[in-house]
């Protein structure tokens, strides 16, 4: 299923950004130019969020002289190590994370190892400090972040067009793949692509929490 | 070193993230993208930037900055300009305070230059943040009435912008 592009104007009403579009017929111009002006006319609508402000601060402190954009992205990767699957085991409060809320049409895939076992990737802390964390083992490499509601959501770090591995651009929050030119959202959702058929979005990992510690559903490690 | 210079890039930073949020999301509208172009304005400013200029240089340069990364935004994302940074204008806006209060002004006035149905459209679906459906619930129309109505009233209007800049 090829998914159609969004018009430009309704990510302002929606307040999503701008699709990778093109617009060049003046009166196009001029009536998104003037749905931005309406839309920023609401009172009180500029005004930054403060978990933006507060990142971006703490972002500008700990990297004070980039040589590139590319050098913010935190290079930080939790190991996936076989001696932690046995915390799990013993935890008396565990609260489940919801996966996914399924109002989405376009159908996003949960991975699901036939022989799996709940394993602890990261704390709440990890994943906070660094916004997009990376985690990786023999068998599986993906990127644990997290929601609005600061809910942790890991995705496959994986390109569902061919396989290549995706890097994580912390500071647009979204995951980009070396190979084409394609990204997707934190939740794996498609974000844009140029190829003559969108790949599918990327498969969500089954996450828990337990405690400060996130544990992912993931393929038993012998 | 001026006199009302900052004390440190930490102060340039407060001083001037909520300014600069505001003028880049009264240049594209969404928060996403409004915070990302932020990002990339400090991010490029934070090395060139000298601690000792003045506030209004180093607004001028922070503007400056935002000019350049909105064109290549748009550039990049939509093929064509659809806003641009007015040095002169938008430096004043940057400098004040509070928000901008002629922005909601003018936006009044070009609505009440349209006809009623479009004026009525654009505020539901602008102002009230309603969704097609629900805009068409509450005027009666159709959905597809409310999407030809909005597209008309937002060409309208901006072909009256055009003679009240």
């Amino acid at each position: 299923m090829r998914r159609r592009r969004t018009d430009p104007i309704e990510a302002i009403l929606a307040d999503r950004a701008y699709p990778d579009a093109l617009v060049n017929d003046a009166d196009e111009v001029d009536a998104l130019a003037m749905a931005i002006e309406l839309r920023a006319a609401r009172p009180g609508s500029g005004h930054p969020d403060e978990t933006f402000v507060a990142n971006l601060r703490r972002q500008l402190t700990e990297h004070p002289a980039p040589t590139s954009r590319s050098a913010l992205v935190s290079r930080r990767t939790a190991l996936v190590g076989a001696a932690g699957a046995v915390a799990g085991a013993a935890a008396a409060a565990v609260v489940a994370v919801e996966t996914r809320s399924s109002t989405d049409a376009p159908q996003t895939a949960t991975l699901q190892p036939s022989d799996g076992r709940w394993t602890p990737v990261a704390t709440i802390h990890d994943v906070v400090a660094a916004t997009i964390l990376p985690i990786s083992n023999a068998d599986v490499r993906a990127f644990v972040s997290l929601r609005a509601d600061n809910s942790p959501v890991a995705v496959s770090g994986v390109c569902t067009h061919q396989g290549c591995l995706l890097r994580a651009n912390s500071v647009a929050k979204r995951l980009e793949c070396p190979c084409h030119n394609t990204a997707f959202a934190m939740d794996g959702t498609l974000l844009y692509h140029q190829l003559p058929q969108a790949p599918t979005h990327l498969p969500l990992l089954q996450l828990r929490q337990v405690g400060e510690t996130i544990e992912a559903f993931l393929p038993h490690i012998l | 070193m001026a006199a009302d210079a900052y004390r440190d890039w930490d102060e340039i930073y407060l001083d001037n993230v909520a300014r600069l949020f505001r003028l880049m999301y009264g240049k594209v509208g969404n928060r996403p993208d409004a915070e990302d172009l932020t990002t990339e304005v400090f991010l490029a400013a934070y090395r060139p930037l000298r601690i000792e200029a003045s506030r209004g240089e180093v607004r001028a340069y922070l503007l400056a900055t935002a000019r350049t990364v909105l064109a290549s935004f748009w550039r990049s994302r939509l093929g064509s300009e659809i806003t641009v940074i007015h040095v002169d204008h938008d430096l004043e806006a940057l400098s004040r305070d509070s928000t901008d209060e002629t922005r909601t002004r003018r936006t009044d006035q070009l609505l009440a230059g349209l006809p009623e149905q479009q004026r009525e459209v654009l505020k539901l679906r602008f102002l009230n943040a309603r969704s097609i459906k629900e805009t068409a619930q509450l005027m009666g129309v159709s959905t597809a009435n409310v999407k030809v109505l909005q597209h008309r009233g937002l060409r309208l209007a901006a072909h009256l912008a055009k003679d009240q800049p």
